[in-house]
Parts: C-alpha cells; sequence; structure tokens
C-alpha cells in the first residue's frame, strides 16, 4: 500500500463535505452572553472592594449608617465574592473549565497500582466471578490547572441543591436545582413556560427520553439554573422559580410548597463541583457485573429516582435503583472519599450481597492485574 | 468593529470548518464548536484578529469546547440514567458513514486526526504543528505517517469494486 503524498489527501480532504456556517447574528448573541458574563464577574469585583470599604468605615465612625447588602430577590443569586486582582472569576467549575485554553489532562492508568487504596475496590472472590476487563483514569491534572489558572479567585461555588421526598425508606421524587453557569443541556427541542418575567425552558429530548424533567432558566444576574426532577408539574415548577431565594451559596427552597414534606434537603450535592479525580470500573461479562468508584464529593442521593430504596449495604446506608433494561443499580459510599456503583442483572438481594465484600484490594490482586486493560491516551 | 469581524469570519470560516470537521470527526459537532469558537473571538474583539495564528487558536479551541461538551455530556447522560434507573453500559457508538474516506477520519485518534487537519486543511508545517499541540516534531511526522497510511487504505477499499 503506497501512502497518500501530501497534495493527494490535500484534495482528498477538501473533497470532505461539513457542515453549515453559523449565521453571524448567532455568534453576536452568543459573544453578548459571554461578554455579559464577563462583565458580572467585574461586578462582583466592585462589590467587594465596596464592601471592603465601607465595612471598616462604618465600624470606625460608629454613625450608625452601616452598609447593608439588599437581600437577594427570588431567583436571584447573591454576587459571587470575588477578591483581588483576577478579572475574570466564573463561579463555577464548568466555566472556570471552559476559560482555560485547551488542556489534555485525562490520563489512563497503567495498572491498579496507580488508584489510591480508597477506590481500588473489587468484590470478594466467593461472591462473583473475576472481572473480564478493568480500567481507571486520573483526572487530577484538570483540577491542578483549573486551580492554577484561577488561584486569585476564591474557590468555585457548588450552588445546587436536592430536594428528597420519600415515604417508609422508598423515594417518591427528587427535586435538583443547581446553578450551572454557561452550561447548558437544554436545546432547541423545548417548550417554555413565564414565571413573572423569567422564561423557563423545558427540555422535551434527553430529559423525556429519561422520563425526567429537565428545565433551565436564566436570572436576572446572567446565570443559567438548571432543574432536574423525576417528576413536576408545570405549576410546581413556575412556583418553584418564583419564590426561589439564594443565601450566599445555599439555595433556599422552603418558600416552595413541594418542599414542605420533604424528606431530606440537600446543600451542596457535588453536582457543580469538580469532577471525579479517579474513577475505576471493573466489570465482569460473565455474570454482567459492574462495579465502578469514583472519588468525588457528589451526594449518594444524587443517584435516586422515584422507586428508589434506602437499604443497608454492610451497615452502610445505600441507594437501590431498578433500571429499564431488568438489572439494578446500588449506589454506597464504602469510605468518606469513594463513592461506589455495583450495577448488574441480577437479584437484588443478591447485589446486596456481592455489595457487601467489596473492599479494599491490594495493587497486585491477580484479578486486577489480569483483567486491567490500559487504554491509549485520547 | 462588526464588519471587521464579518469580514474575518467570511475569510477564515471554510478553513476553520473543515479543519475542525477533520479534527473532531463529526460534522454536526464540529458545526456547533466552530460556531462556538468564533464567538468566543468576537467577545474578546479586537484581539483575535492580533492573534499570529487564529486558524490554530479557532481550532484549537473548538477542539477543546467538543472534548468538554463530550466529557460533560456524558457526565450529565451518566446522571439523567441513573435518575432515571438506565445505567450507562458499554456505550461508544459511531455514527455511520458511507463515505470511506471519512470514516476513515473518524476512525483516527483524535490526537492523528488534529494533525492531520493542521497539515492538510490548514497548511501548517510539521514544526508549528509541533509548536502548537506541545509535541517534538518527530511525534509529528510519525504521527502523520501513519495517518496517511491509514486514509490511503480507506481510499484503496473505496476504489476498489
Amino acid at each position: 500500500m503506497t501512502p497518500f503524498d501530501d497534495d493527494e489527501l490535500a484534495r482528498a480532504l477538501a473533497r470532505v463535505p461539513v457542515g453549515a456556517y453559523a449565521p453571524l447574528g448567532r455568534l453576536q448573541g452568543r459573544a453578548r452572553q459571554l461578554q455579559v458574563r464577563r462583565r458580572l464577574a467585574g461586578t462582583g469585583i466592585a462589590l467587594a472592594a465596596a464592601l471592603a470599604v465601607a465595612i471598616p468605615s462604618a465600624l470606625a465612625f460608629g454613625d450608625g449608617d452601616v452598609f447593608t447588602p439588599a437581600p437577594p430577590a427570588g431567583g436571584t443569586p447573591g454576587p459571587f465574592p470575588t477578591e483581588g486582582f483576577q478579572t475574570e472569576c466564573p463561579a463555577t467549575y464548568g466555566d472556570r473549565l471552559d476559560a482555560i485554553e485547551p488542556i489534555e489532562t485525562l490520563v489512563h492508568l497503567a495498572g491498579p497500582d496507580a488508584l489510591p487504596p480508597s477506590v481500588r475496590l473489587l468484590w470478594d472472590e466467593s461472591a462473583a466471578p473475576a472481572p473480564s476487563t478493568a480500567s481507571g483514569t486520573d483526572n487530577s491534572q484538570e483540577t491542578d490547572a483549573v486551580g492554577a489558572a484561577f488561584a486569585m479567585c476564591p474557590a468555585s461555588w457548588d450552588q445546587s441543591v436536592l430536594v428528597v421526598q420519600s415515604a417508609d425508606g422508598v423515594i417518591e421524587r427528587t427535586v435538583h436545582v443547581a446553578a450551572v453557569g454557561d452550561q447548558r443541556l437544554v436545546g432547541d427541542e423545548r417548550r417554555e413556560l413565564e414565571a413573572g418575567s423569567t422564561r423557563i425552558r423545558i427540555d422535551t429530548e434527553i430529559g423525556e427520553q429519561a422520563g425526567l424533567l429537565l428545565a433551565e432558566w436564566d436570572d436576572a444576574e446572567g446565570m443559567t439554573w438548571r432543574l432536574t426532577s423525576s417528576s413536576m408539574s408545570d405549576d410546581e415548577l413556575v412556583e418553584l422559580v418564583q419564590t426561589m431565594v439564594t443565601e450566599g451559596d445555599e439555595i433556599d427552597l422552603s418558600g416552595w410548597s413541594g418542599a414542605q414534606d420533604a424528606e431530606q434537603v440537600i446543600q451542596h450535592t457535588g453536582a457543580g463541583d469538580r469532577p471525579a479525580t479517579y474513577v475505576y470500573t471493573a466489570f465482569a461479562e460473565q455474570a454482567q457485573l459492574q462495579l465502578t468508584v469514583t472519588d468525588d464529593n457528589r451526594t449518594r442521593w444524587l443517584d435516586a429516582g422515584a422507586g428508589t430504596r434506602e437499604v443497608d449495604v454492610a451497615g452502610v446506608p445505600g441507594l437501590l435503583s431498578e433500571d429499564a433494561a431488568g438489572g439494578w443499580t446500588l449506589v454506597w459510599q464504602p469510605d468518606p472519599a469513594s463513592t461506589a456503583m455495583l450495577n448488574g442483572v441480577v437479584d437484588p438481594e443478591e447485589l446486596l450481597a456481592i455489595a457487601a465484600t467489596v473492599g479494599r484490594v491490594p495493587s497486585n490482586d491477580q484479578r486486577l492485574v489480569d483483567a486491567w486493560t490500559p487504554r491509549a491516551s485520547q | 468593529m462588526d464588519e471587521d469581524f464579518a469580514d474575518w469570519y467570511t475569510a477564515l470560516r471554510p478553513r476553520v470548518l473543515r479543519a475542525v470537521t477533520i479534527a473532531v470527526g463529526d460534522r454536526d459537532l464540529a458545526e456547533e464548536a466552530t460556531a462556538e469558537a468564533f464567538a468566543r473571538a468576537l467577545a474578546r474583539w479586537p484581539a483575535g484578529a492580533a492573534l499570529d495564528s487564529p486558524v490554530t487558536w479557532l481550532l484549537k479551541v473548538a477542539v477543546n469546547e467538543v472534548r468538554t461538551r463530550w466529557r460533560r455530556g456524558r457526565l450529565e447522560r451518566r446522571h439523567l440514567q441513573r435518575l432515571a434507573a438506565e445505567p450507562e453500559r458499554h456505550t461508544p457508538a459511531a455514527e455511520p458513514r458511507d463515505d470511506a474516506l471519512w470514516a476513515a477520519v473518524a476512525a483516527l485518534p483524535e490526537r492523528s486526526r488534529q494533525m492531520v487537519a493542521m497539515r492538510y486543511v490548514l497548511d501548517l508545517a510539521e514544526h508549528e504543528i509541533a509548536a502548537a499541540l506541545g509535541v517534538t516534531r518527530g511525534t509529528v511526522a510519525s504521527t502523520l505517517s501513519r495517518a496517511r497510511q491509514q486514509l490511503a487504505t480507506a481510499i484503496t477499499r473505496e476504489e476498489t469494486p
């Protein structure tokens, strides 16, 4: 086989069909959006500076005319507290990642010895067959790069809240609300609702496919908010948007009637925080059993949906959900530093029994060493 | 200012869209990512016009956009699937392509596609590609050589009845 010469390949590639050009108006709209985000970051700096001056001055003169920030209005976040001299401090981790120039950070681990012990878990060999494949990734370079790029900024906010409604240990509904910056999911396939002056965009594609309500809206500060729920009426959604209040980096849903009977209201769910540094998966093809362990700090309740059951996994609380393919998924935290998810097409009691044997294994565990499949970096 | 940008956009977009399409191996994603890269340039205008190699910058921003979207999209889908109690199982599905060359391009590793786009669409020299991607010139040469071989195989198959 004779490889192409350069001209021949250039001509061949010039014939490959490509898509359409974006209209200029669309680029201008998106550019304005990006500029607004930057200006808002600047506003944060101005307010922080005003506070720094106003509060000591009031204390010094003692005249009682203390500068008091106005309480945030419903649905409007307090400004992200930006100090220092950096001109751009996006509030969310996702927007910070986007702001960095192209970076390539994901590392596929060469062997199980590269995993931290808290993540290197496996079921006991008496409980299930050995894994047929196993692999892991290390994304610490991404976190480091984002941290270095925004070293002059305060830590990014994980402004998110999860409302869990349950009865007798079975989850009836979950509602998750999070500030997502520029990270929008709702596209053209959508319908819209009005909540006062706020337009709520409801996804009619991926959300509905997953049997979920997925909605987004923008507040007056330019922040995009995302709501995901296992079920919610339009009236409930509008009420939530109109009554939601933010206090610093917390979201107060106490004014929403749907939260009145909530079993749990969890702030800072981890959904908007950094992703996992380590992700490790072991898969036993013969048993269709998959174990995934991460070291992120997302609450396990994010994995609950309608019908999810609260269970006990060897003394640790877990969440057991049936999936559409006839299998079961169990999520629990065997260690404060790790979250495990075990999925299999097996009886739920059997899955629980297997999960109860999951524990740390040494880096030279023969089952893991034999199954390990390091992939070439993308 | 916008008129300057409009001229700049009109002049660069054919090469950039083609380069991004080759680099990411997906026409729809390339459309979106190219638009995002130009929008970012406009948001910082006129700084974009002063770049030494604006097409290289646009390509890198677009490729990064695709990578970020793919990673975030995967995480979001995983989360939605978990909420819907439908676990993610081994599902990397490539789009079927009729055209053999296109299929071969899409099947190249990401780094190879990016180098092919830089070399044969943007017409950058090997040392310029090496500098842009932070690799050695030897790596660029060997990667391009392998890519040419793979693409030639695809074209031969296409032309053989």
